[in-house]
């Protein structure tokens, strides 16, 4: 158990290990100076930093520290450093000489305060190096980390050698110091994350890294002096002092850099920030395109985002509606100086046949003076499909400057966005709008078949029968029976004109008004006549109805009916069609008295097996995929055909004619067929 | 779905308008507009040409009844001139001669309103 946790803190327990183990020579060499002594230190101290280093590490990348954050800590932890130095100053005068003295209670106290005041320095400085180290890696171009392993090496080198050679020759430790330290400036240049950095945060981190060098500057005095600090840290390990005084070095040199390359980095901060802005914008738009459904909404977010991405002041988008441009979203601009901004760029055909964004200049146009705000740079984008320009994404600048080309450049990009995004929202909100009208035809299909006789009625004198198709649209083709009368039988057929809802409005009222006249009136001119009188009342000047009304009465054998414009009535008598088509306006169509003296009322007498044919145009008018139509011929020849079958045979054969002469053609028109057989002597 | 389109002439003060391929519900506003445009410049005296019509739907018909009260306030007239056989008996079975003059040549028709 135990071992298991010794495991899992590792790299701590080394740390621990090695700071106890530092204690302990210290306490062991009680001033003894033998190098052994000395290098067995420095490789212990070397052992603590490095694990402590990938401790410090890890942390850093599992928190995930901004960089900035990391500047601040580095500049905390050498404030930290240089006040335990003054502290030490102030309380510690004779621990050196006691560290170093011989074995004893004082010396043994002593080493207690010295241990915790190298272990403060031993984590402070490590920290720095690893920071250093992990800003000399972040965000290179070029990935090259021989010139670190090689700083890292060299600082070793110079570490021991200052250890093993410094009675020996001097010269050597101090040429390795010196590659150490040119390295050192090597390695401090070319910093590129702070490029990344925005305006606000550059700013900061000028302050924290003129703090960082200050406090560094101050720090290497201290360690390279002969000083307390640098005796104590020399009585537990030579080696450790001097990669100290290197690492403090090197955060004096990097930070050093880093502020005056922040400092020349900052005029072109906000530019920087800006192409950020665009470049993140433009992320957000292309995630936008495939989000959005609500077209305003859309709209909004582009002429924002526009703004933005431009620096612009004002933003808007105007669409073409006919000859005119209609302002979809405005953002910052009254309507009064985007109408006169629209005069003098679209209508006055400065920007026609524009197919990228054009910067124009306002300042010393007419226009200028009419505007309320003092806009002197526009901006126009053309927001095109593939085969048109369906608006223009605008936006306007206060400042006397005109727009970039830069910025042109993006703003073209964005409208191209933009013109997909709304594209996209336009043709979804279409086929919204389709499927909610496909909705309701069907609602109105269902009404008209409702409306339409569910059966056919059954007389022993005459066989009934009846077909009838709807239109892919709702159409107004109607028929119904009215059997209240005694030894009589009526009906009606009829097309009322045009299609969709109107229609079948039209068609219903219609119906109604058929139905209650039948009960009233008996002949069928006087009902058509009557309908016609009704019907002036609602029936909107571009509608008519086309009707038949007919009659049969059981006793006499007769026939009777009228025709409003409607399509003949066809009787078939021993083998022959005769094609009875009366004088009669359809219904709506004329008001006046001419309507009633211009409507023939017609009286035939039944045989027996007289079939009686009525239809409306969807059968005659049925188109193939050549266009051409089925035709009065076609539908008199199948009739003749037919003729001997059975009624409801012979309207299965007609539809069934009709069927394979119109093949997979759209079926435009209702399709209704009423077949009669008289079966009376 | 089939074409449909319209041109307009004008001779002195009568407007015709040639009419070309298949007027139905969805191409009658096409003429709607037409005729609009006519009566927005005051212009009541109309020939309509349908030499080039291959159908017309009861929708397309609607159209004239549409504009034909308007028209004849103003003392203008839409007369109707060359119909192939089959346009003319879709007319004829509505009973539209009864409303509309109907000539076998638009001269014939134009004649009629300097009569």
């Amino acid at each position: 158990m135990y071992l298991n946790r010794i495991y899992k803190n590792f790299r701590l327990t080394i740390s621990i290990i090695s700071a106890l183990l530092l204690f302990f020579i210290v306490t062991l060499k009680a001033g003894n100076t033998l190098t052994i002594f000395s290098v067995l230190l420095d490789l212990v101290a070397i052992t603590l930093l490095f694990s402590l280093s990938v401790q410090i590490k890890e942390y850093i990348r599992i928190n995930k520290i901004s960089f900035l954050s990391l500047t601040f800590a580095v500049a905390v932890i050498l404030g930290i450093l240089l006040m335990s130095i003054w502290t030490a100053q102030m309380f510690m005068d004779n621990l050196v000489q006691k560290l170093n003295a011989e074995f004893s209670v004082f010396s043994f106290a002593s080493n207690v305060v010295g241990i915790i005041y190298f272990c403060i320095f031993a984590f402070g400085l490590t920290f720095v190096f690893v920071v250093l180290k992990e800003f000399y890696y972040s965000k290179r171009i070029k990935y090259n980390p021989i010139y670190f392993q090689l700083l890292i090496f060299f600082g070793i080198l110079s570490a021991l050698s200052f250890t093993i050679f410094q009675e020996i020759n001097k010269a050597v430790s101090t040429a390795f110091m010196v590659v150490t330290i040119l390295l050192i400036v090597k390695n401090s240049f070319g910093i590129s994350w702070i490029a990344f950095l925005n305006k606000k945060e550059k700013y900061k981190l000028l302050l924290i890294s003129l703090a960082i060098t200050v406090l560094a500057s101050v720090l290497v005095g201290y360690s390279a002096d002969v000083s307390l600090h640098s005796e104590t840290l020399k009585s537990y390990s030579t080696g450790f002092n001097t990669i100290a005084l290197l690492i403090l070095i090197y955060s004096l040199v990097y930070f050093g850099v880093l502020f005056f390359t922040v400092l020349f980095h900052l005029p072109t901060a906000e530019a920087f920030d800006r192409k950020a802005e665009e470049v993140s914008s433009l992320h957000l738009f292309s995630t936008l395109i495939n989000q959005v459904i609500d077209f305003d909404e859309l709209a909004d977010t582009i002429t924002d985002l526009t703004r933005k991405v431009s620096s612009a002041d004002a933003s808007w988008i105007v669409m073409k509606n006919g000859n005119t441009y209609e302002t979809i979203s405005q953002k910052n601009i009254s309507e009064k100086d985007i109408t006169e901004i629209n005069n003098y760029l679209l209508y006055s055909g400065e920007c026609k046949n524009l197919t990228k964004a054009k910067i124009c200049s306002i300042d010393k146009s007419s226009v200028k003076s009419k505007l309320s705000e003092h806009l002197s740079s526009v901006i126009i984008s053309p927001l095109k499909t593939q085969t048109e320009v369906k608006g223009y994404l605008l936006a306007a600048r206060k400042s006397g400057l005109l727009f970039y080309d830069d910025e042109a450049k993006a703003i073209n990009a964005f409208s191209e966005y933009a013109s997909i995004a709304l594209e996209n929202s336009r043709l979804l909100k279409e086929s919204i709008e389709k499927e909610r009208l496909e909705k309701e035809l069907d609602v109105a299909r269902e009404m008209q078949r409702k409306l339409l006789p569910a059966n056919d009625p059954k007389f022993s004198e005459l066989h009934i029968s009846s077909i009838f198709i709807p239109a892919f649209e709702v159409g107004g083709d109607f028929f119904d029976y009215y059997t209240d009368k005694e030894n009589e039988f009526s009906f009606i057929i009829g097309d009322v004109a045009g299609k969709g809802i109107s229609a079948a409005f039209v068609m219903a009222e219609v119906k109604g008004i058929f139905e209650s006249l039948s009960k009233i009136l008996a002949s069928p001119k006087e009902i058509l006549v009557k309908a016609n009188r009704i019907l002036s009342r609602t029936l909107h000047c571009k509608n008519f109805v086309s009707a038949l009304y007919g009659k049969i009465n059981f006793i006499t054998s007769e026939f009777e009916f009228a025709r409003a414009g409607h399509c003949p009535a066809l009787l078939i008598r021993n083998g022959e069609i005769i094609k009875y088509q009366p004088k009669g306006l359809a219904l709506g169509l004329d008001y006046t008295e001419s309507f009633s003296e211009n409507l023939d009322d017609l009286k035939i007498k039944l045989q027996k097996n007289d079939t009686l044919i009525f239809y409306t145009d969807g059968i005659t008018e049925s188109k193939n995929q050549l266009n051409e139509d089925f035709g009065d011929e076609r539908f008199l020849k199948t009739i003749k055909i037919n003729l001997n079958k059975d009624i409801n045979q012979i309207a299965r054969e007609i539809i069934s004619e009709v069927s394979i002469f119109a093949n997979n053609s759209t079926q435009y028109d209702d399709i209704t067929l009423l077949i009669l057989r008289w079966n009376k002597n | 779905m089939a074409e449909f389109n319209t041109t307009l002439k004008e001779q002195g003060d009568i407007s015709i308008i040639k009419l070309k391929g298949y007027l139905d519900a969805h191409t009658a506003p096409v003429l709607e507009n037409k005729f609009n445009e006519l009566i927005n410049n005051n212009k009541y005296k109309i020939v309509v040409d349908f030499q080039d019509l291959a159908y017309i739907s009861s929708a397309g018909l609607g159209v004239f009844m549409a504009y034909i009260e308007k028209v004849r306030e103003n003392q203008g007239d839409i007369k109707l001139a060359s119909m192939s056989d089959k346009v003319y008996n879709i007319f004829d079975l509505l009973g539209f001669p009864l409303l509309y003059e109907i000539f076998k040549t638009e001269e014939e028709a134009i004649r009629k309103f300097s009569e």
